[in-house]
């Protein structure tokens, strides 16, 4: 026991290392800045337009003005007729499918879900492209069976928020439902109950958790969309496509910092409400959990299979109709099969925007996760009054849609005054957005996996006499990447498929896909605005293989990226 | 190392209140004490994870009570197994070495030397969770001895073993300890491994020191009611009146009780020193009573019984007990010397 002898001094480690605690302030003072610049003062700003008037001042006259308009009211009632409609049957449907996924017997499950979470890999407005090339003025169907009915308006979003909204329900049922403990099946047939008894009194309230916080979700999901409004709305306006007309068609910043308000509070209280029943919900898993096993039922099980099979046919229809639209001529004069719109696109640019897409794609999966996982740490390592207010600005932006604050970040970086003027229009701008848009999503990722890393380890890191970022770098991070990598892959897909929080940033030099979509369709150039919509769809499915692949290269299974 | 008035709270709640202490150089001590007696939180404060409201904590003159616990190099083993799954066993043991920039060499003997004297060389590549959970409890005592600790803390290290691995590893621990001569305080709500393994036992309760010495001090001379209960199990018997000088149970005069001729109203006996005579002959010390149950138990016969009016159990050796049958008139017999008498405020 000779090195005994080599006792180390606690004085020279004293002196050789940065204070703990300072470092941490000083993490927790960067993160800080950023989200005041990113998140609360852009927010501030719209408050603020919102509440002084075209002669300059604080008044309330913007209000007065909007709540005296018809059209404008009007506007808010479409809104929430519209948004409630598609809450109802989108939870119907998504019910339908997460039970018949725990419940049943039925074959394939792994493929119907990948096929019901498909519409997470494009943009929104795929949806309202398939139903227009279905029953649109020049749909297939309208055009084969002559219906002379119009999808544009009301149905038309409901149908193709449905869709969109879809799997965001699917996600967060599946797993309340999965939560089904044997046991207490086996007790409630012990007790002489029917299968109906069954569901009523024990699958239904067991799952009541997920079934609010999904409703609230789909409702925020799709009070807050554009993508679908602006293509299949028609003449049927509602808040998000008004903020947009407002701003880039009136240049009326003013009333749409109103639009911005009226749209905000509805969906800050869906996300409030979301977040406050998922804390309330109990632990889902005890250690003495028995999972559910599914006894095949051959009646029960043929009409789950009918069920489900219709769901992912409507979503593979709509998506796939998006694809054949992409292969022809041009929708619908000339319905020859070709590769044309992918190899000679009529394209301003070409396909320079997808580009810009995948490479702003790229910056926010790195920044998004930067950002997120710093934040979580230091909320996580900080206790206080400071650290609950970093965690309230940080799930913040959650509750506020992407138009929101994309009309904010103009405020704020569309002005000569502000020394970060030199971001407006450029990609990154376009991805710091994102990046806070998708903010709350990322950190409470990232915090939840710090929560799973034993604080034990902290502290036996600490007796040891490593320091913080020792401890971060050499045990923390590497228990945590396959999440961080996880939530990386979530910034890359939002990026990809966004068009709200962009829509008012990009410049001639910055345009990405999803804009140019818009953009064709708004053309008419139906079967380009198809072949760049696919290709978004391309991309991020690539993406993703190319990952999974590259991780199996260096040994990693078992590690899946989505969801 | 000495604890000065150390105080701890956490909101409103008072986890450790002005606890003083002292620990000798090479000593292994015991904090011992019911579940949320504050024996954990002062562990940790000793640790330096915790910071303590008021007091010092002295080493060789120096006061660490603010000192971060990265900058203590105090050892410290969990209760919870807390090697870091992501390193081999080699990897979590030179972990301390690397924080203390030791020489690689010096790393790698070290290493080599402590995994040995574990018998853990073998598995030296593997990882924690291909260990059994004693295994790794060895290694995490490894990985804290390590950096030549100048204290080692041990939070209830093999509270989550199994009984057998327990055993074991109480006298490795103990070994270990003594081998290397190291300070050692160790927390425990097993009464009986503290028994077993220490130089001295802190007993605790509600944030506060009720009695400290060895195994023996506490078992045959408890300062208080709290100790003599929660160290093996005990009787107590209602004398007659308080305070009447000889002190008469059911009437006849107790030997040994209030010796002293101290005022009190109780005495306490083991259930191991109460004997059961077959004679009903009367004598000093010996009372009639009547057997209510008895339970066989292996090595011994538990007896419970009513003496004088009140419920009385005893603890015999011999295998006739279990004949014992309930109803069964007996006579039983205190030793004088095993009635103890506690002052006691409570």
């Amino acid at each position: 026991m000779t090195s005994m002898m080599k006792a180390s001094n606690p004085a020279t480690l004293l002196i050789s290392r940065i204070d703990d605690r300072k470092l941490l302030l000083v993490f927790g003072i960067l993160i800080s800045v950023l989200l005041v610049l990113f998140v609360a003062y852009p927010l501030w700003s719209i408050f603020r337009m919102s509440f002084i008037s075209p002669q300059g001042g604080w008044s309330l006259s913007n209000y007065v003005l909007f709540f005296s308009e018809p059209r404008l009211v009007g506007i808010v009632f479409n809104t929430f007729a519209m948004t409630i409609t598609t809450t109802i049957i989108t939870m119907i449907l998504a019910y339908l499918f997460s039970y018949a996924m725990v419940h049943s017997a039925i074959p394939f499950k792994r493929t119907w879900i990948l096929i019901a979470l498909s519409p997470l890999f494009a943009p929104s407005l795929i949806h309202a492209l398939g139903f227009q090339f279905l029953l649109g003025r020049n749909g297939l169907l309208n055009m084969a069976f002559n219906l002379g009915f119009s999808i544009y308006g009301f149905w038309g979003l409901v149908f193709s928020n449905t869709l969109y909204a879809f799997p965001h329900a699917v996600l967060i049922l599946r797993s309340s439902l999965a939560f089904a403990d044997q046991r207490i099946y086996e007790s409630a047939t012990m007790l002489g109950a029917s299968g109906w008894r069954i569901f009523r009194t024990v699958t239904v309230p067991a799952s009541r958790y997920g079934l609010m916080s999904a409703a609230f979700i789909v409702f925020a999901v799709t009070i807050t969309d554009f993508g679908n409004a602006i293509i299949i709305g028609g003449n049927y306006k509602v808040l998000a496509t008004e903020i947009y007309t407002q701003v880039v068609g009136q240049a009326n910043f003013n009333l749409g910092a109103v639009v911005s308000m009226v749209l905000l509070f509805p969906t800050a209280i869906a996300i409030g409400m979301e977040r406050w029943i998922t804390k309330r919900q109990p632990a889902l898993v005890t250690d003495k959990f028995v999972p559910l096993r599914v006894k095949p039922r051959r009646a029960f099980d043929a009409i789950m299979l009918v069920c489900v099979g219709l769901i992912c046919t409507a979503i593979i229809t709509v998506i796939g109709i998006v694809i054949y639209a992409s292969l022809v001529r041009l929708w619908p004069y000339s319905m020859v099969l070709t590769l044309h719109n992918y190899l000679e696109p009529e394209l301003q640019n070409g396909f320079e925007p997808l580009l810009n897409s995948i490479w702003m794609a790229l910056m926010t999966a790195i920044l998004g996760v930067s950002v997120t996982t710093l934040a979580a740490y230091v909320v996580h390592k900080m206790s206080g009054r400071f650290s609950r207010i970093l965690y309230f600005f940080s799930i913040l932006p959650g509750a506020v849609p992407g138009m929101v604050l994309g009309l904010g970040y103009i405020f704020v970086f569309n002005n000569p005054a502000n020394p970060l003027v030199f971001l407006y229009g450029s990609l990154l701008l376009l991805s710091i957005c994102t990046s806070y848009h998708f903010h709350a999503q990322g950190f409470l990722t990232a915090i939840t996996s710090f929560k799973q890393v034993s604080a034990v380890f902290d502290e036996a890191s600490a007796m040891l006499g490593g320091s913080i970022i020792r401890t971060l770098r050499k045990v923390t991070l590497p228990i945590i990447w396959p999440s961080l990598v996880r939530s990386s892959v979530f910034f890359f897909m939002q990026a990809m498929v966004t068009l709200s929080a962009v829509i008012f940033l990009f410049s001639p030099a910055s345009t990405v896909a999803s804009v140019v979509v818009v953009q064709l369709e708004d053309f008419g150039d139906m079967s380009a605005a198809a072949a760049f919509a696919t290709l978004i769809m391309l991309s991020v499915i690539v993406m993703l293989t190319t990952l999974q692949g590259l991780m199996r290269l260096i040994g990693i299974r078992n590690i899946s990226l989505i969801g | 190392m000495t604890l000065q008035n150390v105080t701890k709270r956490f909101d409103k709640t008072v986890a450790v209140d002005r606890i003083s202490l002292e620990v000798e150089e090479g000593e292994l001590v015991f904090f011992l004490g019911p579940s949320g007696c504050g024996k954990t939180t002062l562990l940790r404060v000793i640790a330096g994870l915790e910071i303590p409201d008021t007091g010092k904590i002295l080493l060789q003159g120096n006061d660490l009570a603010f000192r971060p616990a990265r900058l203590r190099n105090f050892g410290m083993v969990f209760q919870s197994y807390s090697l870091f799954p992501n390193m081999t066993l080699a990897q979590n043991v030179s972990y301390g070495l690397e924080c203390h920039r030791w020489t690689n060499d010096a790393k790698q003997k070290r290493v080599k030397e402590l995994l040995g004297m574990m018998h853990l060389e073998d598995h030296k590549d593997k990882y924690p969770s291909q260990l059994s959970g004693g295994q790794q409890q060895r290694v995490a005592l490894a990985r804290a001895l390590a950096p030549n600790p100048l204290v080692l803390l041990l939070d209830e290290p093999l509270s989550a073993l199994d009984a057998k691995v327990r055993a074991e590893l109480r006298g490795e621990v103990r070994d270990l300890q003594k081998g290397f001569g190291i300070t050692t305080v160790m927390v425990t709500h097993d009464q009986e491994e503290a028994m077993e393994m220490a130089d001295r036992i802190v007993v605790m309760n509600q944030g506060g020191i009720e009695q400290v010495g060895t195994s023996t001090d506490l078992y045959y001379r408890p300062a208080n009611i709290f100790v003599a209960h929660f160290l093996g199990k005990m009787n107590r018997l209602r004398l007659d009146r308080p305070g009447l000088n000889p002190p008469t149970l059911a009437g006849r005069r107790l030997c040994g009780a209030g010796d002293e001729g101290r005022q009190t109203a109780s005495v306490y006996v083991r259930p191991e020193a109460v004997e059961i005579l077959k004679d009903s002959r009367p004598g000093t010390n010996r009372f009639a009573g009547r057997v209510i149950k008895t339970s066989f138990l292996g090595n011994l016969t538990r007896v419970e019984m009513e003496v004088a009016g009140q419920p009385l159990a005893a603890e015999l050796r011999y295998t006739g007990a279990s004949s014992l049958q309930a109803g069964e008139e007996v006579t039983v017999y205190f030793p004088p010397e095993a009635i103890l008498t506690i002052v006691d405020s409570q």
